[in-house]
């Protein structure tokens, strides 16, 4: 360094107390890290007798100044206006007027207990229900299809009795001209009975269903 | 000073605490704590204070009546009771803490359903009623706060500290004086310590401009800019403080 005597501050000019105090508040931000780049700048600026460097400031930052600004005064909203109102009501919180609090106390005391609902019961419940519901209409449409089907048996019985093969003597069934064998056959004719009447109560089911 | 940051003042009513900065470890070595004198009164202190005073005596049989009509289902005792201490809940707890009146309205008239729910259930400590409606009112304000996303000073995690110490001033019979002093105390010494985090001009604008409410063109002349200059110190003043609050200070009870 003592090669290069251009940055030794050699006949430096004395600084006034107000640039001292400003350059340690610099010193200070920049130790600390609290302090944004632009403020930085902005105080570097007063240092050199700017006005706060006004072209280290944005318009987008000088907008949203303005506009925190105006809702400090009560015109609009602003996220850091919500801040500062909380901080002015931490430091010096207000009383609350009598009139607001006679009726936040009688809004309370007038108000009907709550009733609370038990939603898991009230869920249960309905799922009861609505198997009972099924349960009894499913008991009602058997019910239903069961007497539809009697009905309609009623409806057919005269016909189904018309129709209807009578029971009748085996006789028919036999060659009278031949003579039973008094020993033996019977397989025979026994089987031819029961093939013929097996044959009329087949025609007999199938009249009253209604098939035929 | 102890293991956990507290230091030994016997019968001193004074505890000193300790904020720890968020960026206590920036740049690799220890920023110094905060410490800050609070003013603590013992149990015994308070018990023989309260002993002492006739007064007080009297005030908290007649206010022992009134809690046992209230719990009886009397409602005009109970609207008696929220009548005197509602307003000393609204100012010391809740709008300091809400940090907006239309929330700390809110937080009040919550506070009142609950108490008309839950009176029957309020025991009789011999301390009166405002350190247990003190309780509540906090629990009703921690839900708000974690339930509404505002800018504020104070988060959840505050208020949960904060319901723990009312809880134990609740056993140890701390009075309604007291419990409001240490409720103040407490607000004052979190806007402090976020003021402290920041720039000295950016602190300086916030107290003159938000919190002395001067006009603008004053705390301009005072900071030395202009008055458009000073709306941007102040955006930048708030935005800093917000990020400071972002991590906060851990306050370490101390105490004998």
């Amino acid at each position: 360094m003592k090669n290069r005597p251009e940055l030794e501050l050699v006949d430096a000019p004395q600084p006034s107390k107000k640039q001292l105090a400003v350059a340690t508040e610099v010193v200070r931000a920049m130790v600390g890290g609290t302090i944004d780049r632009l403020d930085n700048e902005a105080l570097l600026a007063l240092v050199l007798g700017d006005d706060v460097a006004e072209a280290a400031i944005l318009d987008e930052e000088r907008a949203e100044a303005d506009a925190l600004s105006l809702a400090l005064a009560g015109q609009g909203t602003h996220e850091l206006a919500e801040l500062a109102f909380a901080l002015r009501h931490a430091a010096l919180p207000r009383e609350l007027d009598e009139l607001t609090h006679e009726r936040l106390l009688r809004g309370a005391l007038h108000r009907k207990p709550e009733r609370r609902v038990y939603w898991p019961l009230v869920s249960g419940m309905v799922a009861l229900a609505a198997g009972v519901l099924l349960f009894l209409g499913s008991a009602t449409l058997e019910r239903t299809k069961r007497e539809e089907a009697a009905l309609s048996l009623q409806r057919l019985a005269p016909l189904v009795a018309a129709t209807r093969i009578a029971p009748r003597s085996t006789e028919a069934l036999f060659d009278r001209a031949l003579a039973f064998e008094l020993r033996g056959g019977e397989s025979e004719r026994v089987e031819r009975i029961v093939a013929s009447r097996a044959s009329d109560y087949r025609a007999n089911r199938f009249t009253r269903w209604g098939v035929k | 000073m102890n293991s956990q940051g507290r230091v030994a003042t016997p019968g001193s009513s004074l505890r000193l605490v300790a904020e720890v900065p968020k960026d206590a470890n920036v740049y690799g070595r220890a920023r110094p704590s905060i410490l800050r004198l609070v003013h603590s009164p013992s149990t015994s202190e308070v018990a023989s204070a309260r002993a002492l005073d006739p007064v007080r005596i009297a005030e908290l049989a007649a206010e022992r009546e009134l809690a046992e009509r209230a719990k009886a289902g009397d409602r005009r005792a109970l609207a008696e009771l929220l009548r005197k201490y509602g307003p000393i809940l609204y100012r010391s707890v809740l709008l300091p803490r809400l940090g907006s009146e239309a929330m700390a309205q809110d937080a009040l008239a919550d506070t009142y359903v609950r108490v008309v729910e839950k009176f029957v259930h309020f025991e009789w400590r011999g301390c009166g009623v405002y350190p247990w409606l003190r309780v509540v009112a906090m629990r009703i304000a921690l839900d708000m706060l974690r339930s509404r996303k505002r800018e504020r000073l104070f988060e959840p995690d505050d208020l949960v500290r904060a319901i723990d110490m009312a809880e134990r001033d609740l056993d140890d019979g701390l009075d309604v004086r007291l419990c409001e002093e240490r409720d103040l105390e407490a607000s004052k010494a979190k806007l402090d310590s976020g003021l402290a985090a920041i720039n000295s001009r950016y602190s300086l604008a916030i107290r003159l401009r938000v919190l002395e409410e001067k006009s603008r063109e004053e705390v301009a002349a005072t900071l030395g800019v202009t008055v458009s200059t000073l709306d941007v110190v102040l955006h930048r003043a708030l935005k800093a403080l917000k990020k400071a609050l972002g991590g906060d200070a851990v306050e370490e009870e101390v105490s004998p």
